[in-house]
């Protein structure tokens, strides 16, 4: 085929790809740019403006950022050293089955966020809670009111919930990389357990965890229902804020959100940038 | 050389069975996991659960009322009609879109990739409000329509991954 004919029928094949296109334009891309923009235009006059960046300086919003920023960050970690123990016991299960079936489960859990796992967690670690009562009758220990689910710590329970499995089914290729000779050749060469995991192990890992911590945080950041089942107006969390923004229920200018989702979206973009380079230094070791 | 050959086989019989720790730390997995579903489940069938550690009886009353409140049967209905449509403009838009591009269209695989990992850097009340803002006149606003095109948006990476991963493998 002459060039000519090739870019043509390359340039009429496009055609095939635009409803695709289209639907996400009308739906993700255009509404986005318009929210970029939206932030840097004051409602009322239509001018350009970067008050609603200012007002961001006010101590709620910085809190709510300060609030989502650590509870991301912290569920994420927890996640990350959790779930790589957790995923290294199914994967050395020797089984095959059974770890099928434990990434059926991780599967279904890590999805299970909202609402109903808030209401579970009430249920559990309420105020008359199982587990709070479990801990009253055979402790001995109050967890109230130290202790309250509607809060950031109860937050942190319920976030790991699904933060957790996520991480399981994230690392479980990562361990195929390690292969299995490097470890009797080490134990050969005189290395003990940590020895191995220390110089060969973690290292091969590193990518793997590195994907997940930043998977995780973005995971927990755009968390919205089971935060809002959870403690509502008590902790203010960005996701939270806008969602106010939305519901109409601040008497403030919607520029303050746009504002808000702008930098959330900066945030986001730099974690998937990471995981995205993370995921790729992953993979050289699992596709050997 | 004998030593690596007796150091696998000491190895291969120590694999045929979980080790200690590994029960331990999935014995604790599992708790974590199903003991909030499982509590859930038992709350729907106990008469009153607030103040022991198992419930202080067992009844299905709480299903008989659920089904009798008309406006449960409405939202359960509108959950699975807003799924499924999803699920379908899910199937008709990507599955034809990812054969596309991988036969005739190679050059827009790069493209097609940046699309599906788009939704995860964008968080859904971002979107929310973004849809929100622009679509706010009258046939779409606020409408089923609306949530179910965002509801494509945040699935479709899901159906996009085993898609195109499926002729790569063959």
């Amino acid at each position: 085929m002459t060039n000519n004919a090739k870019s043509r029928k390359t340039r009429a094949a496009w055609l095939g790809f635009l409803p695709f296109l289209l639907f996400c334009l009308i739906f993700e891309i255009v509404p986005v740019l318009f929210l970029i923009r939206g932030s840097f235009v004051e409602k009322s006059t239509g001018q350009l403006t970067l008050q609603h960046y200012i007002d961001l300086g006010h101590p709620l919003y910085i809190n709510s950022f300060w609030n989502s920023i650590k509870l991301s960050g912290l569920t994420a970690l927890i996640g990350v050293i959790l779930g790589t123990l957790v995923g290294y016991a199914i994967y050395r299960w020797p089984e095959g089955r059974f770890r099928e079936t434990m990434i059926a489960l991780s599967d279904v859990t890590t999805n299970f966020a909202g609402a109903p796992l808030a209401f579970a967690f009430v249920v559990i670690l309420g105020m008359n809670g199982v587990v709070t009562q479990f801990i009253l009758k055979y402790f001995n220990y109050k967890l109230y009111p130290d202790f309250s689910i509607y809060s950031f710590s109860g937050l942190v329970f319920a976030y790991v919930y699904f933060q957790l499995p996520l991480m399981v089914l994230l690392v479980l290729p990562a361990f195929s990389g390690i292969k299995k000779d490097w470890q009797e050749s080490a134990q050969g060469m005189g290395a003990n357990t940590f020895q191995f995991w220390w110089y060969v192990g973690l290292p091969i890992l590193m990518p793997s965890m590195i994907a997940g911590l930043t998977l995780l945080f973005a995971n927990a950041f755009g968390a919205y229902a089971t935060a809002y089942t959870l403690v509502q107006s008590k902790l203010s969390l960005v996701t939270l804020q806008i969602g106010y923004m939305i519901a109409g229920e601040v008497r403030q200018d919607v520029g303050i959100g746009m504002a808000m989702a702008v930098l959330s979206l900066i945030i986001m973009s730099l974690g998937i940038l990471i995981y995205q380079l993370a995921m790729q230094r992953a993979q050289r070791w699992s596709k050997r | 050389m004998n030593n690596k050959r007796e150091l696998s086989k000491k190895n291969d019989e120590k694999a045929r069975r979980p080790a200690a720790w590994q029960i331990i730390t999935i014995v604790i997995f599992l708790f974590y996991m199903l003991v909030p579903i499982l509590s859930t489940y038992l709350f729907s069938i106990a008469t009153r659960w607030d103040r022991s550690i198992l419930p202080e009886g067992y009844t299905l009353e709480y299903y008989q009322r659920a089904f009798q409140i008309s406006y449960f049967g409405t939202t359960l209905r509108n959950s699975f009609i807003l799924s499924i449509s999803t699920v379908i403009v899910i199937i008709l838009l990507i599955v034809p879109t990812v054969y596309w591009v991988e036969t005739r269209l190679t050059s827009a695989k790069p493209l097609l990739d940046v699309l599906m990992i788009l939704p995860f850097g964008i968080p859904m009340v971002v979107l929310a409000l973004s849809l929100v803002q622009i679509y706010n006149f009258r046939p779409i606003a606020r409408s089923p329509f609306l949530l179910m095109g965002a509801m494509v948006i945040y699935a479709m990476p899901f159906m996009y991954r085993p898609v195109a991963n499926a002729p790569a493998s063959h």
